[in-house]
């Protein structure tokens, strides 16, 4: 074995783990947000995820700090039956609450995943799920990286996390204000 | 760990199994603050993991799985204008594919830039083929319907498929979920045709589907010998699939592929039996391309300075090779208990009818797998034990260039039960994941051999983590082409291997990926013990030429690093680059192909509505041509025709692929694109033909690319 091939190997990987732990820094520009962070962070029990996604017409980024209300974040994909089934309702729930925005993160191709909203009328705002989607959804609190799986957030935290479909009960709790009684 | 043990996804069928048995799990997976968690109504929880659709990760990223698994999308294979797997896997970091026959063009799949025999192809996580059948076979494994192909390097790549010394590739099928049809028409440049169908039909609790491609290529004579540097060929494949989510409890999924494919390379045509009827004068150009020799009736001796006439016609510079197989793959899982059991089946059956510069050789070869597991939880555990057998064998007769008539020299039969145990359990929250295997093959001729292989993977935040990989394998050699054309020249192999080739490998992998950047950086080692050789310039105690098929005594080690790269620069806009670098510890005549020091990658892809654009630029570093073809002596005995000695290293080269595609509605879509713009070809540098010092020709000195800049475009429709 080559000694300077040795040296250059653990230089580089030494080097690649220091650059993507001060991206990871630098990115977030706080802790991430998986379920260990939620359960240690000390400014904030739920903190904020913070995102920047491109959307599946890929003609702009969306980012988390664009609004100023509280935002539904709805991972889906055209192969899980109950998220296409909840759809409806979300584009129902963005319709009745004007202060939401809810938006859509389609874990498949983006051509495909916005032709299949067109087919269906939904026009919610809908985005790509980043670099790979596991890994958005274990950043949103997810690491099981099954769907569908919805993630809400007001201004201090997150206030809601479900992995299955949305009830109906989900939503009126959601409409109720998401955690402000819990949080404030 | 789709391919480190494909029926076992371990960490997400924990999480599936325990959302099974605790509906109110829901609060144990997610950051719900509490009030929130007990308001929701404890229900039965329907979800869908979405390993499918990693399938449109982007480069850099990796699977969600314990083992360093990566992805090439569905879109990433159209994107790369590939009509097979072979195109599909090429130029991407840690994989080439590397042609080993100017003439033939049989290509293998180097993962770590090891051997293609150490690579394992799974179809839809069962293996089904071997040396024999995927050294012209997998340029007969379509693209067309799949998901997704799945590149595990390194150790613990499979827990079924112990012979996978450099890795597996798993092509998973697509599931449909809609009905619908799709057609591609495809036309280009050399002669180039492609016709590709998919049907698919959803049904209640299942789908059918089938496909249908044809493909055909002329073969090219880029210097003007008259002899072919890029093999044509005329390939038709049919398949049938079929999906059931509940029969008698079974989830089940299969395919059955049947392929027929006929190339030649050599003398340019498609007329197979005069060219094999031609075996007197030269129809040939010997004084063309660079080095050419003085006199285009043959080749300067570099032993003394005359010249070699030829006169064995078309056929003595020609390969033919007609490919028939049939292949069926089915697999099942059923929930009993709190655990899981799979049942898995397949069977190939292929046959080779070749002629290779007068020589023929036809082999037909069986393949069998069976395979049946359970998985289970057990205490803090989820554990995965069963058994599988695989069966191969080989049958060949064909005859020398003189009409010696050779039957069975390299015939074999491999049978191999075996056991496997496999334990997976996460710590820390699960922010680290173990498993732990075991496997123990009892070989018919090798004997009992035990192959521990050990996985981590430690998340050290969601978006960085870190895997490590250790174990071994064993691969059972075959005579079969392992290497050069050692089979040929010969009318007896004289069998001294007593031992299997052995491999120990470690990896580490750290990976990161957020909204926009993925990248990941690995290191891998690995070593190999009883690197089987077969060595056709012996000759026995009566004088007759034979093969001896034996094994290194020097182990043969390969390292490599590579950093492999993607950021999102605009909402429409990825960027990618990568690098790899690797070092060779071998001894002379195992690894007889030439492997670059170092290859780089850099691409674009752009994708805006209905438009989607792609360039991709490798650059390959030098090879050291004299290392690799050292024939023992330190040099490599390689001439050009003109007697002067071949090139000792390879320069550096670039391609440049392009491809754009616009879809102009929901069913008609136009592509277009030209792969190697730059037009760059080792035939302009350096002849892949050689003689030895004797003036014996070959055809093996490769290490460019054999066909130049190639224009192509079709039409997508979808109904």
């Amino acid at each position: 074995m080559n000694k300077y091939f040795r040296y250059f190997a653990f230089s580089g990987c030494v080097i690649a783990a220091v650059s993507a732990a001060q991206h990871a820094v630098a990115h977030d520009g706080h802790a991430s947000h998986g379920i260990a962070r939620v359960a240690t962070a000390a400014a904030s029990k739920h903190p904020i995820w913070r995102f920047t996604l491109a959307t599946l017409q890929g003609d702009r980024f969306v980012r988390s700090t664009d609004f100023n209300g509280p935002i539904l974040v709805n991972f889906w994909s055209r192969d899980c039956a109950p998220c296409i089934a909840e759809l409806p309702r979300l584009q129902a729930f963005a319709k009745a609450n004007a202060e939401w925005t809810v938006l859509l993160v389609a874990t498949e191709s983006a051509h495909d995943a916005q032709a299949f909203l067109n087919d269906r009328g939904i026009t919610l705002t809908s985005l790509r799920a980043g670099a790979d989607a596991r890994a958005l959804l274990r950043v949103a609190g997810n690491p099981s990286g099954a769907l569908p799986y919805s993630h809400a957030q007001r201004e201090n935290g997150a206030c809601f996390a479900k992995l299955g479909e949305l009830s109906e009960l989900d939503f009126e709790q959601l409409s109720a204000g998401c955690g402000v009684a819990a949080g404030k | 760990m789709g391919i480190a043990s494909p029926p076992f996804k371990l960490g997400v069928i924990a999480t599936a199994l325990h959302l099974a048995v605790a509906s109110t799990a829901i609060s144990a997976q997610a950051p719900i603050p509490p009030s929130s968690a007990t308001a929701s109504t404890p229900v039965k929880v329907d979800t869908v993991v979405i390993e499918s659709n990693q399938g449109n990760m982007r480069p850099g990223a990796l699977r969600d799985d314990i083992v360093k698994t990566e992805s090439i999308s569905e879109k990433a294979i159209a994107r790369s204008g590939a009509t097979n797997v072979n195109e599909a896997l090429d130029k991407n970091p840690g994989i080439s594919v590397q042609v080993e026959c100017s003439i033939c063009n049989v290509r293998n799949v180097l993962l770590n830039n090891l051997p293609g025999r150490y690579t394992t192809l799974l179809i839809d996580g069962i293996p089904i083929f071997s040396s024999v059948s995927s050294a012209y076979g997998l340029d007969s494994v379509s693209v067309y319907g799949l998901e997704r192909i799945d590149v595990s390097r390194g150790a613990g790549a499979s827990l079924i498929a112990p012979e996978a010394l450099s890795g597996a590739v798993n092509i998973v099928t697509k599931r449909p979920t809609e009905t619908e049809a799709r057609l591609r028409l495809q036309g280009g440049s050399f002669g180039s045709k492609q016709v590709d169908g998919y049907v698919a039909k959803t049904l209640d609790g299942g789908a059918i589907t089938a496909t249908a491609n044809y493909n055909k290529h002329s073969s090219t004579d880029a210097d003007g010998n008259g002899i072919s540097e890029y093999t044509g060929y005329d390939r038709r494949i049919a398949g049938l699939g079929y999906f059931t989510d509940d029969l008698g409890g079974f989830k089940l999924r299969g395919r059955l592929d049947v392929v027929n494919e006929k190339r030649n390379g050599g003398s340019l045509g498609t007329d197979y039996a005069a060219i094999k009827a031609s075996n007197t004068g030269n129809p040939f150009n010997f004084s063309r391309g660079p080095n050419g020799s003085p006199n285009a009736s043959g080749w300067i001796n570099p032993e003394d300075g005359t010249l070699i006439p030829y006169d064995r016609g078309r056929g003595g510079f020609s390969e033919i090779i007609f490919t028939d197989r049939a292949q069926f793959v089915t697999s099942g899982e059923k929930r009993i208990g709190e655990g899981k059991l799979r049942l898995a089946f397949g069977a190939a059956e292929h046959k080779q009818d070749s002629f290779y510069e007068l020589a023929t050789y036809i082999g037909k070869q069986k393949q069998y797998y069976a395979e049946a597991s359970y998985q289970f939880p057990a205490a803090d555990w989820l554990v995965t034990t069963g058994l599988n057998y695989r069966y191969e064998d080989l049958r060949s007769n064909g005859s020398t260039a003189d009409g010696v008539v050779v039957n069975g020299i390299d015939n074999y039969v491999y049978r191999t039960p075996a056991f496997f145990l496999q334990g997976y359990r996460s710590f820390f929250d699960d922010a680290l994941e173990v498993n732990a295997s075991v496997r123990y093959d009892k070989h018919n001729v090798f004997g009992g051999i035990a192959s521990p292989r050990l996985n981590a993977l430690f998340h050290h935040t969601p978006k960085l983590s870190s895997r490590v990989s250790m174990g071994t394998g064993f691969r059972a050699p075959t005579s079969f082409f392992e290497q050069d054309h050692g089979i040929l020249d010969t009318i007896r192999v004289v069998r001294t291997i007593t031992k299997p080739e052995k491999s120990t490998n470690v990896s580490y992998a750290l990976s990161y990926a957020d909204d926009r950047l993925a990248v990941t950086g690995s290191y891998n080692v690995n070593r190999i013990k009883n690197f089987a050789i077969l060595d056709p310039g012996q000759i026995d105690a009566a004088g007759d030429p034979v093969t001896l098929f034996t094994s290194a005594t020097q182990p043969v080690t390969v390292q490599g690093v590579d950093i492999n790269m993607s950021y999102q620069l605009l909402p429409s806009l990825r960027i990618q680059a990568a690098a790899e670098a690797s070092n060779y510890k071998f001894p002379a005549g195992t690894l007889i192909f030439a492997r670059p020091k170092a290859k780089g990658y850099f691409s674009v892809d752009y994708d805006r509505g209905p438009l989607e654009l792609t360039a991709k630029l490798v650059v390959t570093g030098p090879m050291d041509l004299r290392k690799f073809h050292d024939d023992g002596t330190g040099s490599q005995n390689r001439f050009n025709f003109d007697g002067t000695p071949k090139k000792d290293k390879s320069p550096m080269f670039a391609t440049l692929d392009l491809r754009g595609e616009y879809k102009f509605n929901k069913t008609l879509a136009l592509y277009a694109g030209t792969d190697n713009v730059l037009d760059y070809k080792q035939s302009a540098k350096e002849s892949f033909l050689f003689v030895d010092g004797k003036g014996g020709e070959d055809v093996t000195h490769l290490w460019g690319p054999s066909r130049g800049r190639y224009i192509y475009a079709g039409l997508k429709f979808a109904f």
